[in-house]
């Protein structure tokens, strides 16, 4: 009897336990469902990512057509992921888990498109192909023409704020894909990112016909010079083993050099880089050069313009801590790279200066600015030099010695145009991408006497990067460009 | 909408689920399913969710007067019809365009090429109709009265967009009468997220790795490359299927259905035969019981019947010549399975393994490149043709850099889980600690997946550059 009973408690309990195991089971699911569900609508939610640098996706507008069209719901689908509560905790929880798929000897790891082993396959896109410039038009924020420009135009807070006011604008999504790989991944290495260098032997040749067209453009009076710049993969001294990983930018940059004409003055910056190859050159987390870096390209410039330049030792400088750039954002935020943060370096100004700036999509406007933004933090750190990519920044110094100078840049030219200016009476900064003048009527209207092609060598082999530095050559701006005078 | 997505896991489940368990009147219930159906539906067809209403609506009709006229001449009419709409509809939306271009490749003709978006799903849920309308024909299951339950069938949204394709018979006495369980609750939802899990942690990955290295001038890529990224659209495939065969039976489970199972381990096949056998069953099913034995199954040309079912299977999958010839490929390696190979494959078993991974990752290729170039210059440098090299280091840092996922991958396209379940199963002891295990295991398996979809969003300006 005994036995029969407690056997039949045991079944009994079992069952039970059964029971709440299964239920608790399903309801640890539920729950989380429903609390982060729940989250995720009432929570405020974020505009903008500091880290993507982009506007986050917002609620779509109802229409009919795009009902009919499908946009309206994938809309509300990519809004509602993009605002997803915690979202930025998930994020890092991915990039954990991407971490731990595998080994990586010394941190080894590649995010992004692997090169292919033959860089020099990648097909010649035409100058003329349209997808690539349609793409291109900054997809946000043609800023207001307003003169008042917020007096911090890097944005700390950027979260909520109006993308306008960051000063590293929002930029194109370029699709490479069918324009030749330049960059072909992101390597990261012991705590280093580096963008992989593919190339293209017809970009380059692209490129350097488009640089021996301004060599032609202007009058006598003007000297064009040419500087590509090598990125950070070039020197690093990697193991055997990886030392191809990324193909070789001396030889596509000795590719240009030779194919320039005689009347171009072609820097070579490689050398002097090279030079100081064991110095902090390059960052860790972010795909620019630093200004140390900078400046000795600065003075290999300063050299072949027949001009002197500050030795590094006397500039009075500030440094900015706890920089993740670019590389840092490009990998979902790694945690080798995060644990190696970058430092920005700056120079102050050495000269007496005037300096304005312009908005994206307006040259009739411009507004007071300074040519050092020392403001700039968190993410935006490399915007301290120039204050990030405005489409024209003109610097007027009490230098007299007859020369002014155009400077046409990528990004990477923000950095050294901080130094080079200080050697010119007058500097225009053109910012390929953003600008929309023609550069034949700026350097005639402006008594300009030196022009400058600077591009880092990925730029250099890049049609989109070289489509653009050839249209200013032809393009027009529809109304009368203001330029500040005094 | 998609399951893998976290408007449907955290807005659009939760809200059917508080709905569909409110109360307990099944007509309530029955509604209840048929709202999410068509919203989750008419999400990513807001039109052609007209079609769908239209294929359910006519077969709902074709059932009614088959039973009405049985046995007379009314009743094949109804067939006839239900043939020539369902397959009009797919020739019409999946087909049309195929057939015009090839109609002016080979005539020298410029027709206008009809530009169909092919509504999501139409191949599915045309031929769990079809098949509803066969079935009742043949006398095999009673025809639905009830409009509500017939359009719950064909609508519910746990198998519309991507099967399994349920047949009306194996569902019919749910579709009337269904008991909801917690055992069935339980499980269903274990299942479900074993399938988020295949669906986002193993078939997104593999999927980016597939195109990482397919995608572009294959012939600048080493040997070794190019078959990672073979092998890994080989995984991707099976994950991203069986993984969604895997959240629609879950869910069907926790809405008291249960839909046959649609995959099972097809990799570890030891034929081609065997591979068909365990790979979307439910489609190789209907192949089989509407095509296949109609024609004379192997009583009469045999053969012939296996090349007509091989060609239409490939072509099934998309509108495009190089289905087909996966379709052949299968065909072919079928039939000489049945001349000889057979019999020897089964005297060697891990042989017998290598050969059929070797072939189904070979049809893979076909199955990938819509462009016959690029599926040439796949298999040329695959095979060392182009003199690309065999290595490259870039290779070997994600082999590395991924080398546990990619364990995890290949293991468990193993019946690992299986054989797990049977060995607790065993065992008696086991039984409530492995129950107790699944609480943290189910919610792990949530917060991870989350995590990858949100990381999806996650697209900081890589081309920011410059």
């Amino acid at each position: 009897m005994k036995i029969d009973k407690s056997a039949y408690g045991e079944d009994y309990n079992k069952e039970r336990n059964d029971k709440l195991v299964k239920i608790a089971s399903v309801a640890v699911c539920l729950l989380l469902i429903f609390v982060i569900g729940i989250l995720a609508w009432a929570l405020p939610q974020p505009t903008y990512s500091e880290y993507e640098k982009r506007d986050l996706n917002q609620m779509p507008e109802f229409s009919f057509e795009s009902l009919f069209k499908g946009e309206y719901t994938l809309g509300i689908e990519l809004a509602y992921a993009d605002t997803f509560t915690f979202r930025e905790s998930f994020v890092k929880l991915q990039s954990w888990m991407e971490d731990i798929r595998g080994i990586h000897i010394d941190g080894a790891q590649i995010y992004g498109p692997v090169p292919g082993t033959t860089g020099d396959e990648v097909p010649p896109a035409s100058s003329e192909s349209s997808s690539s410039e349609t793409q291109s038009e900054p997809s946000v924020n043609p800023s207001s023409g307003s003169e008042s420009q917020p007096e911090n135009p890097v944005s700390s807070e950027s979260s909520s704020s109006e993308p306008e006011t960051s000063s590293e604008p929002q930029q194109p999504v370029v699709d490479e894909g069918e324009q030749g790989e330049t960059v072909a991944g992101i390597f990261v290495y012991k705590g280093i990112a580096f963008e992989l260098f593919g190339g293209s032997k017809s970009a380059s040749e692209y490129y350097a016909s488009v640089v021996n067209k301004y060599g032609d453009a202007f009058g006598s009076g003007v000297q064009v010079y040419n500087m590509v710049i090598p990125k950070h993969a070039e020197f690093y001294p990697f193991p055997k083993k990886y030392q191809n990983i990324s193909n070789s930018e001396k030889d596509s940059i000795d590719y240009i050099y030779s194919m320039l004409d005689s009347d171009v003055k072609s820097v070579d910056a490689y050398s002097v880089l090279e030079a100081h190859k064991d110095e902090y050159l390059y960052f860790n987390t972010d795909h620019h050069w630093t200004g140390l870096g900078a400046y000795y390209a600065y003075t290999a410039f300063m050299d072949a313009a027949g001009l002197s330049y500050y030795d590094y030792g006397s500039y009075t400088k500030h440094t900015i801590n706890g920089f993740l750039g670019t590389l840092y954002s490009g990998t979902n935020m790694a945690k080798a790279l995060e644990e190696n943060p970058d430092y920005v370096e700056w120079c102050e100004f050495p000269v007496a200066n005037k300096t304005y700036q312009y908005n994206k999509g307006d040259l009739q406007n411009y507004f007071s600015s300074s040519v050092m933004h020392g403001y700039a933090s968190g993410p935006y750190s490399y915007g301290v030099f120039l204050g990030g990519d405005y489409p024209l920044t003109v610097i007027k110094t009490n230098v007299n010695n007859g020369r002014k100078l155009v400077i046409i840049k990528e990004s990477y030219g923000n950095a050294p145009a901080t130094y080079i200016a200080s050697g010119f009476e007058e500097t225009y900064v053109v910012d390929e991408r953003y600008y929309d003048g023609n550069l034949v009527e700026l350097v005639e209207s402006r008594g300009i006497t030196d022009v400058l092609i600077i591009n880092n060598c990925a730029a250099a082999n890049t049609n989109f990067h070289i489509s653009n530095i050839e249209s200013l050559l032809t393009q027009s701006y529809s109304g009368a460009i203001a330029y500040p005078e005094g | 909408m998609v399951f893998a997505n976290l408007f449907f896991l955290y807005l659009f489940l939760p809200v059917n689920l508080i709905l569909y368990f409110s109360t307990k009147n099944r007509v309530f219930r029955n509604a209840v399913l048929i709202f999410f159906s068509l919203f989750f539906y008419a999400w990513g067809e807001p039109v052609w969710v007209t079609l769908l209403i239209f294929s359910a609506t006519i077969d709902y009709f074709h059932g009614r007067i088959i039973e009405k006229y049985r046995g007379q001449i009314g009743a094949k009419l109804a067939l006839i019809s239900s043939l020539v709409l369902n397959l009009g509809l797919l020739g019409i939306f999946k087909y049309s365009g195929f057939f015009v271009e090839n109609i002016n490749a080979l005539t020298g003709l410029a027709l206008p090429v009809p530009e169909f978006a092919l509504p999501i799903g139409i191949s599915f849920y045309t031929f769990q109709t079809l098949s509803y309308t066969i079935e009742v024909y043949k006398g095999n299951v009673e025809p639905q009265h009830n409009y509500m339950k017939f359009f719950m069938y064909v609508s519910l949204y746990t198998q519309l967009v991507a099967g399994p394709i349920v047949r009306y018979a194996d569902v019919a006495v749910e579709v009337n009468n269904r008991q909801e369980n917690l055992e069935d609750i339980w499980s269903g939802t274990a299942r479900f997220l074993v399938g988020l899990t295949k669906k986002v942690f193993i078939a997104n990955v593999a999927g980016q790795f597939a195109e990482t290295y397919l995608t572009g001038d294959l012939t600048a890529r080493s040997t070794a490359a190019v078959w990672f990224g073979v092998l890994m659209f080989s995984i991707q495939i099976y994950y991203d299927f069986s993984g969604y065969s895997d959240m629609a039976i879950g869910l069907g489970k926790v809405f008291g259905f249960h839909f046959l199972e649609n995959f099972n381990y097809p990799y570890i096949s030891r034929s081609a035969t065997e591979f068909w056998r365990r790979w979307h069953m439910s489609l190789g099913g209907f192949f089989r019981d509407y095509v296949y034995i109609p024609l004379g199954g192997n009583r009469k040309h045999q053969y012939l019947n296996l090349f007509i079912v091989w060609f239409l299977t490939g072509f099934w999958h998309g509108a495009s010549w190089n289905f087909i010839i996966w379709g052949l490929w299968f065909g072919a390696l079928i039939i000489i399975e049945k001349l000889f190979l057979l019999k020897w494959l089964k005297k060697l078993p891990v042989l017998s393994n290598i050969y059929l991974l070797f072939v189904a990752v070979l049809g893979w290729v076909m199955f990938y490149f819509e462009d016959m170039g690029q599926m040439f210059d796949c298999f040329a440098v695959m095979f060392g043709a182009k003199g690309t090299g065999f290595w490259d280091i870039s290779l070997e840092i994600t082999l590395l850099g991924n080398i546990f996922w990619i364990i995890l991958a290949v293991a468990f396209c193993c019946p690992i889980l299986p054989a797990a379940k049977k060995f607790v199963e065993n065992r008696p002891k086991l039984q409530m600690p492995a129950k107790i295990l699944m609480i943290p295991a189910n919610a792990v398996m949530l917060i991870m997946n989350t995590a990858l979809l949100v990381g999806m969003s996650y697209n900081p300006f890589l081309y920011y550059k410059f």
